[in-house]
């Protein structure tokens, strides 16, 4: 990890939902109100040109973040900095940031408008951003990104619907480099692919991310994706951040008992016929999160002091940050 | 093999325009009740269409335009609709690619499972609540019984998609076609609803066609895996051979591919150019366009998926000697 200034950093980042029934069911039935803690205080800089992979169990805030960082929904506490000046994204204040921040979602079909024909979706960030002069010339330059992405400039004139899945995200791929982003989220960017396709979109934004020096936040379940593309892997779980760590330290040496469980369930094609136990324990509820270390009730490491004391992140000799007793105790 | 629970033979089916294109050409796939077939194959292959077409559920401008479909001994593609519908979600379910198309935003979570169990299965309305909450604890989902009274905009991507699969095992399936039930979820989850669907079809005897890009959970949890390429089959066989010997070069790439921990690649192998559009398929072997072993025969002649040692089969002229 270099010195250099982040183009990205946030600050103990949280997001809170009130997903309470209503008022009158809850007084009925003497419910509380609840709360889903799904981002809690999560804290990491990403230096420019660079990748931060992140990976974690389905609802452990990954996406939310996304949508933080991307400004698609105010975060409840924390900062986000952008080349090192706070900013707020989910206002309106910020037109050059926002256009230099850019995602790609999870679900291809959030981030096109089923009623509008490709040329309209990615030809849209371009004339709102003043990128083309003309409609003739947003027409070439849609064209010249459907190449980019691996389809052909007369499927522009297309509706979503007539694509299949996988197409459909390299139309959103298309559409988020249009504006010429910075910084660029992706979610789960890859998971709607097949293997080829997957391999041509990593390598197309490996080749973007040199050419215009592109960062990246790159969200994937896939961990042997998130080995290929990133520099560094954050680890989340329940929406805290559990490890960060370069890349080949966090595969080589896991820290975190999260991250070593996941490492050895990785499926590959080695293990034919033979599915990888599963994690043991229940999916914690994020709405009732446990004391202490939110992982205490799966993990083999687990004491007395994991069950009360929540731990903190610390950094680690090598470089990154792991938040377990067990490491910091030696334990581990 | 035991006789199939799933008999698809020589399926084709059609995109309507003024001249009608294959999406599906001539696809024969068969699955024994207590197997997993994986399909695999390039995006817009016609993964999808195939499972669409086993539950009735082409729309326009898609059709069926030839071959037949069996069910346990029943053909099932000309069964009237009203038929189908008793058997569809009943005995053969499907989890769809898209978690949202499944689930209807303007009900809770725990109003679609209690409709969806009651509609298959006679249980009054606790029982079937009671039922829900078991269905979304087997899936992995953390206090059931709460979750139930949720929307599913308040779960995330990867609960919503356990959401689909509990719905989908609600009728108590005999078949499930599952099209890419696990890409949005993490590693241990989907190596949670893989167990799970591995577990349903060797003690139920259920059978499972599971289409997925992920070759990882396909070495996992297949017992065969089919290899799609613009709408035909180009090779299919244990999951043994076709991974770790694959025969097309089709599969070849496929399985290059595909990243590996700690190979730390700059780039990853790639095949060259994109799948043909429909529209626009050469006469011969549809691969020839992106084949390194190309030769002249292949690409005036088509290959037709033959029998080849080891139990697969394989649609290339390479096996043939040409
Ligand atoms: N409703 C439709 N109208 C027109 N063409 C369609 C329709 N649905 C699918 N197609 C076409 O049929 C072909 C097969 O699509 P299908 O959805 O089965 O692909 P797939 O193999 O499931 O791909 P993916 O991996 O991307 O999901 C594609 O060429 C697609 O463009
Ligand atoms: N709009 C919302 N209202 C209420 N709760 C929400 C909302 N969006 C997310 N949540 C909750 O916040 C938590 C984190 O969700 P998020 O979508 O960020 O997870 P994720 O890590 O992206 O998961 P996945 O891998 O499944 O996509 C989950 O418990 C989810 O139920
Ligand atoms: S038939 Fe010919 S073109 Fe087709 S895959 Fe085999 S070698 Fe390649
Ligand atoms: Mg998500
Ligand atoms: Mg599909």
């Amino acid at each position: 990890m270099t010195t250099e200034q982040p183009l990205v950093s946030v600050e103990n980042l949280s997001r809170r939902f009130d997903v309470s029934p209503p008022w009158i069911t809850r007084k009925l039935a003497r419910q509380p109100r609840r709360i889903v803690r799904a981002l809690d205080d999560v804290s990491f800089a990403i230096q420019p040109k660079r990748t931060l992979g992140l990976v974690g169990e389905s609802g452990c805030g990954k996406s939310t973040l996304a949508r933080c960082l991307a400004g698609l929904m105010p975060p409840s506490g924390g900062v986000m900095r952008y080349a090192g000046r706070p900013v707020d994204l989910a206002t309106k204040n910020e037109p050059k940031v926002r256009r230099a921040v850019q995602m790609v979602f999870q679900d291809p079909y959030a981030s096109l408008n089923p009623r509008w024909s490709v040329e309209e979706s990615v030809g849209d960030p371009l004339l709102a951003f003043g990128l083309a002069k003309s409609r003739a010339e947003m027409r070439e330059m849609v064209g010249a990104l459907m190449v980019e992405v691996g389809l052909s400039p007369k499927d522009a004139r297309k509706y979503p619907h007539q694509f299949s899945g996988g197409q459909r995200q390299r139309i959103a791929v298309a559409r988020a480099l249009a504006s010429r982003p910075e910084f660029l989220i992706c979610d789960e960017p890859t998971s709607a692919l097949d293997v080829s396709v997957q391999a041509a979109v990593l390598n197309l934004m490996r080749r973007l991310q040199d050419e215009y020096g592109l960062t990246y936040l790159f969200i994937s379940h896939n961990l042997t994706v998130v080995d290929h593309m990133s520099d560094d892997v954050g680890v989340m779980y329940l929406g805290r951040l559990v490890e960060l760590q370069p890349t080949e330290s966090l595969f080589d040496a896991p820290r975190h008992p999260y991250t070593q469980l996941l490492i050895q369930t990785v499926p590959s094609l080695d293990t034919i016929g033979r599915a990888s136990a599963p994690l043991k324990g229940e999916v914690p509820s994020p709405l009732n999160p446990p004391s202490g270390c939110a992982f205490n009730p799966r993990c083999p490491f687990a004491n007395e002091r994991c069950r009360i004391e929540r731990p903190e992140a610390t950094a680690l000799p090598g470089g990154g940050v792991v938040a377990c007793h067990g490491v910091q105790e030696g334990r581990i | 093999m035991s006789a199939p629970l799933l008999d698809i033979r020589d399926l084709s089916v059609e995109l309507a325009r003024t001249a009608p294109l294959k999406v599906l050409d001539g696809i024969n796939l068969q699955l024994a009740p207590g197997e997993i077939l994986g399909v695999v194959g390039e995006s817009g292959a016609g993964k999808s269409v195939t499972g669409a077409a086993v539950m009735r559920l082409l729309t326009r401008p898609l059709r069926q335009s030839g071959g037949e479909i069996w069910f346990d001994g029943t053909r099932i593609d000309t069964m009237p609709e009203a038929r189908m519908q008793k058997l569809r979600g009943k005995e053969i379910a499907m989890i769809f690619q898209d978690p949202l198309t499944a689930l209807n935003p303007v009900f809770t979570v725990g109003q679609q499972l209690i409709q969806t169990i009651r509609q298959h299965l006679p249980l009054d309305h606790a029982a079937a609540r009671a039922r829900a909450a078991d269905l979304l604890r087997e899936v992995g989902i953390p206090s059931a019984e709460e979750r139930l009274e949720n929307y599913p905009h308040e779960f995330s991507g990867g609960m919503r998609q356990r959401v689909v699969i509990a719905l989908a095992l609600a009728g108590e399936p005999r078949l499930i076609i599952a099209d890419e039930p696990t890409t949005a979820l993490d590693v241990s989850i989907q190596a949670q609803i893989i167990a799970l669907l591995v577990e349903l079809t060797r003690t139920r005897g259920m059978g499972v066609v599971l289409i997925t890009h992920d070759m990882g959970v396909i070495a996992e949890a297949c017992d065969r895996v089919a290899v799609l390429y613009a709408g035909r089959l180009a090779e299919v066989g244990p999951v043994r051979e076709v991974l770790t010997a694959p025969r097309h070069p089709y599969s070849r790439g496929l399985i290059a591919a595909i990243p590996r921990v700690g190979a730390r690649l700059a780039m990853l192998p790639q095949i060259p150019g994109t799948m043909p559009r429909i529209d626009a398929l050469p006469p011969g072997c549809a691969f020839a366009p992106r084949c390194p072993f190309v030769m002249e025969h292949c690409k005036t002649h088509r290959p037709e998926a033959t029998p080849r040692a080891g139990g697969v089969q394989v649609a290339c002229w390479l096996e043939e000697g040409q």
